[in-house]
């Protein structure tokens, strides 16, 4: 069975099917961003994307995932360490206190704005519902999203416009990503 | 300047952000053995013995210590040491632990748990405080003589005379529930016995680095210098990560110890929501009387904390309650009791507020009661009762030395919320709207975490180094609030320098002289002061170095803009260049700094004086070792 | 030494069917003397003023019989994004002439006075007090012909 994750093809060894998908990340593969708060997905610390929604691993089996595209919050910044206008903007506006919760809420906060790029604070405190935080009341980690919204918008209208000119990180992982899905398709 | 591009400026927001930072549970190490804690389902029991035995036989299990495999103290506790690191003679509430099972894997540790047997007599259990207050009552701790863990009394004036003065009594009684800190980071940690000299390494989740080493060196039974903590991320602890985290960590490390290994144990959520404490349910007993002209003339009020199965730092926290006990208002008269006491409930401790949500909930309910029996507004009644410059507490303690901006505040909020006009559209449960409006206030006043008797001090560390890098390190711990990023700005706005060339030490209580608890809302104050004083002396050094060169005196000379300068802008050498040039001079651009905090002065007896909250940490301290 | 001093205020609606709380709206004003990194110093108040709402309506530990039954956090209850309302922070600054910073502190008082104003909100708009915490409000009596008079 092939896992994508974060853009490289992972061959799961037959050892790992039974295992919770977030202890085969954290353990197998080294990437310990989602965490395991409750085990019951009940807090949204496990949160990765999987084929641009939100789920929470700590609940799910490696097996379930066959196949399947994943985005981690290791994936989410570019190769060289620029961070994505979504990460960035989660630094401007002092969104991160602990960061436990931060990888989910960053992930959770990415698959929303690809699906709405001109979001209300409302819809953006709904979006991050199942996402618990203790430090911050959400303010700033909903100023955060609502920040980057901007980027996505441009985002999307590069992409209508077809045009292929230099992009920021998330447009090359959206390619990726999408390639990645045709070929698992 | 110092600040870079983001408006908001923290040295771990990149790593948190990414990914990248290592949580205790995301810190690998070869050869980890995997721990497990060990309950029984009595809430209380005379324990008559425990059967490890099937548990021994799983596979995969390499030991299961109980309370007789501490080679040091099985004791634990800041005030009273009460606590057990393994229960030993009684199970005392349902989150007691009597053996922790230590495997090759988590999955096997967790199992085998399961088969420890617990032998026990069950007791009566004693739930309700007030119950546990009854001289017949079942007691907790039989060798304590009762179930009364601390008073506090605060006496001042004539209550009795100011009642019958009082054109209106308003008499009502408070509750509170028991509150998890729900940090979204359960406690965790990792052992490693160093192979070297035999140091035990400890990364964890704690609030409180150096009583985390105080405690596993008692529990293990060696040194202070023989417990290293290492500074680890820590997700959230709002009060929450001292007593019971620095206990998992004495576990942790007794198996390090024993096993010769690297020991991991991280709590799942329900072992951490079962025995860790939380904050204290109140019962408050609040009689108030005033004037018609709205002054209030007298408090009386009795609070009962349930402090559940061990002190913890229930005197401390109930202190707090007391001397606020009439809220940020100016009371001549005021008689008020508290109990902190044992019962076999969860234990409480400390969380974020500290004493002070609870009796907040019941004094600013209590003021607009007064208000509404006045016949005035609650805002207007407050004004007549509030702090003011030059005011006296109920402690006896006179405001003046720092601006009073109780008004200010409130106005503040007044005008930003449009408050007066929204007060009138409050439904008051009339109308026929199928939402009902309402708008409320509420205000507070707290004492600064600041003492005297020395133990409230905090040491701070800059090391320049030869190419104008900065390395710093002060005795607070990073709990996930900043205060790390925080000393990075002190220290750059005070050297003149930018933020990008500090790095902030990571912490280690081999390193920095122990600075206390991070508690207390003292982060910034404590190492914000200790931060700033050391800038301030190695400036000094520096400025005696260079005083000549830059032609003025040592006095003059200033540091901005990543230089340092004389009376003239020209006169002027790079801050690196400085640092190199020192090197080359044999003066090392170091220094060691602590910021004291003042003296304090308090009467337990009539609960007067300048009651500034760690006095009395010291003094219930100074109780403890003398029992 | 000097003293933090803070005032916080919150709009809601108490629902006359469910008597569910919408908290619409929060101010806080807190002294802290000087705000070292501001972004931070909102984020304690922030999360202070949410952690107080769950004092006031949510958070319970249910143990009967001294054993507990909220071990997750499905059954105990902290605040999730849509209980909270939009929160606006103000930062007063008095600087402490103790303090080398200027600086107090804030981590603590941002927590300690969301409770009793909620509570004091939801007598402006139920008419009822409330003396334990967390506030458990049943549906709301419809309102009398005499209220509707009497308004």
């Amino acid at each position: 069975m092939k896992l994508f994750v974060n853009n490289k093809e992972i061959e799961v060894p037959a050892s790992a099917m039974e295992k919770r998908i977030v202890e085969f990340l954290r353990e197998d593969l080294d990437l310990t961003g989602a965490k395991n708060a409750c085990d019951i997905g009940a807090c949204g610390a496990c949160t990765i994307l999987v084929n641009d929604e939100p789920s929470r691993i700590c609940i799910k089996l490696v097996k379930d995932f066959g196949g399947q595209r994943i985005l981690t919050i290791e994936g989410m910044a570019a190769p060289d360490g620029t961070l994505h206008p979504l990460q960035q903007a989660f630094l401007d506006c002092g969104a991160i206190q602990c960061g436990y919760c931060t990888p989910g809420m960053v992930l959770t906060g990415h698959a929303f704005l690809l699906k709405n790029s001109h979001p209300t604070r409302d819809q953006i405190r709904q979006a991050i519902f199942k996402n618990l935080c203790r430090c911050t009341g959400y303010q700033q980690i909903i100023d955060a999203i609502e920040k980057a919204a901007p980027h996505y918008q441009r985002e999307e209208r590069g992409l209508q416009a077809a045009s292929a000119p230099e992009k920021q990180t998330a447009t090359k992982n959206s390619k990726a990503t999408t390639l990645a899905k045709g070929e698992a398709g | 300047m110092s600040l870079p591009e983001t408006k908001c400026w923290r040295n771990d927001a990149y790593a948190k952000v990414t990914g990248k930072a290592k949580f205790t549970d995301d810190l690998k190490f070869a050869n980890v053995l995997h721990a497990a804690p060990v309950y029984s389902d009595f809430v209380h029991a005379r324990i008559v013995s425990i059967d490890t035995s099937a548990a021994e036989k799983v596979s995969g299990v390499v030991r299961v210590l109980t309370a007789k495999d501490v080679q040091g103290v099985n004791r634990f506790g800041q005030i009273i040491r009460d606590y057990r690191i393994f229960a030993d003679d009684k199970i005392r509430y349902h989150g007691d632990v009597v053996a922790v099972v230590v495997a090759e894997t988590r999955e096997i540790a967790i199992h085998a748990a399961q088969l420890v047997r617990v032998n026990a007599t069950p007791l009566p259990a004693v739930l309700d405080p007030e119950e546990a207050l009854k001289p017949d009552a079942v007691l907790v701790h039989e060798n304590h003589g009762s179930n009364l863990i601390n008073t506090h009394v605060v006496r001042r004036g004539n209550v009795d005379n100011a009642f019958k003065q009082a054109d209106f009594v308003i008499e009502q009684d408070f509750s509170t529930q028991f509150i998890e800190h729900a940090y979204m980071e359960t406690e965790a940690a990792v052992c490693v016995p160093r192979l070297t000299d035999g140091v035990i390494e400890i990364y964890g989740s704690m609030q409180h680095p150096f009583s985390t080493r105080r405690f596993v060196a008692t529990c293990l039974g060696v040194a202070l210098a023989d417990v290293e903590i290492i500074g680890t991320p820590m997700g959230g602890g709002f009060g929450g990560k001292d007593d019971t985290a620095a206990i998992i960590c004495a576990r942790t490390a007794l198996a390090a110890k024993l096993l010769g290994r690297p020991v991991k144990m991280v709590y799942r959520r329900d072992w951490s929501m079962r025995e860790s404490y939380k904050r204290h349910p109140y019962r408050v007993q609040y009689k108030m009387g005033v004037t018609k002209a709205g002054c209030i003339t007298a408090v009386q009020c009795r609070i009962v904390a349930d402090g559940g199965a061990y002190c913890s730092v229930t005197p401390w926290v109930t202190w707090r309650s007391t001397v606020q006990c009439c809220g940020p208002y100016v009371v001549e008269n005021v008689h008020c009791d508290t109990f902190g006491v044992y019962t076999n409930n969860v234990v409480t401790g400390a969380m974020r507020g500290f004493g002070s949500p609870q009796i907040n909930f019941v004094i600013e309910q209590i003021v607009e009661m007064a208000a509404q029996k006045v016949g005035i507004s609650g805002i207007e009644f407050r004004r007549r009762n509030m702090v003011r410059q030059g005011s006296i507490t109920i402690t006896g303690q006179k405001l003046d030395g720092h601006k009073v901006a109780m008004e200010q505040v409130l106005d503040t909020v007044l005008r930003e919320i449009d408050y007066e006009k929204k007060l009138e559209k409050c439904a008051h449960g009339k109308g026929d709207a199928d939402e009902l409006y309402g708008i409320g206030v509420a205000m507070s006043y707290r004492g600064v975490s600041l003492g005297a008797e020395g133990t409230d001090f905090c040491a701070a560390i800059i090391n320049a180094q030869a190419d104008g890098s900065i390395l710093l390190e002060t005795g607070m711990h990073e709990n996930g609030q900043g205060v790390e990023s925080a000393m990075c700005l002190i220290c750059a706005e005070e050297l003149g320098v930018d933020v990008n060339r500090i790095r902030y030490r990571r912490s280690s209580t081999s390193n920095i002289p122990d600075s206390g608890t991070t508690v207390a809302s003292r982060g910034t104050i404590m190492g914000g002061g200790a931060t700033a004083l050391t800038a301030r002396e190695l400036k000094k050094k520096i400025a005696e170095s260079f005083c000549e060169k830059l032609h003025c005196t040592a006095g003059e000379v200033r540091f901005k803009d990543n230089f340092i300068c004389g009376k003239l802008d020209a006169d002027r050498i790079a801050f690196a260049d400085a640092m190199r040039q020192m090197w080359a001079m044999q003066k090392f651009p170091f220094a060691l700094g602590t910021f004291k905090a003042p003296r304090t002065t308090w009467d337990e007896h009539s609960g007067q004086g300048d009651a500034y909250f760690t006095w009395v940490y010291c003094c219930a301290a100074r109780q403890s070792s003398s029992r | 030494m000097g003293l933090l001093l803070c005032c916080q205020a919150v709009e809601l609606t108490v629902s006359r069917k469910s008597g569910k709380v919408k908290l619409l709206n929060a101010v806080a004003a807190h002294d802290v003397g000087c705000a070292v990194n501001p972004e931070m110093v909102r984020g304690q108040i922030y999360g202070g003023m949410a952690m107080s709402a769950g004092y006031a309506l949510h958070e319970e530990v249910k143990a009967p019989g001294g054993k507990m039954t909220t071990l997750n956090l499905n059954t105990y209850r902290i605040p999730r994004s849509m209980d909270l309302p939009e929160m606006k922070v103000i930062i007063v600054e008095n600087p402490d002439p103790v303090s080398p910073t200027g600086a107090k502190s804030i981590g603590e008082p941002a927590n300690e006075i969301l409770a009793p104003a909620i509570a004091n909100a939801i007598f402006n708009a139920t008419g009822q007090r409330h003396f334990s915490s967390p506030i458990k409000l049943g549906a709301q009596p419809e309102p009398t012909a005499c209220e509707e008079g009497c308004k």
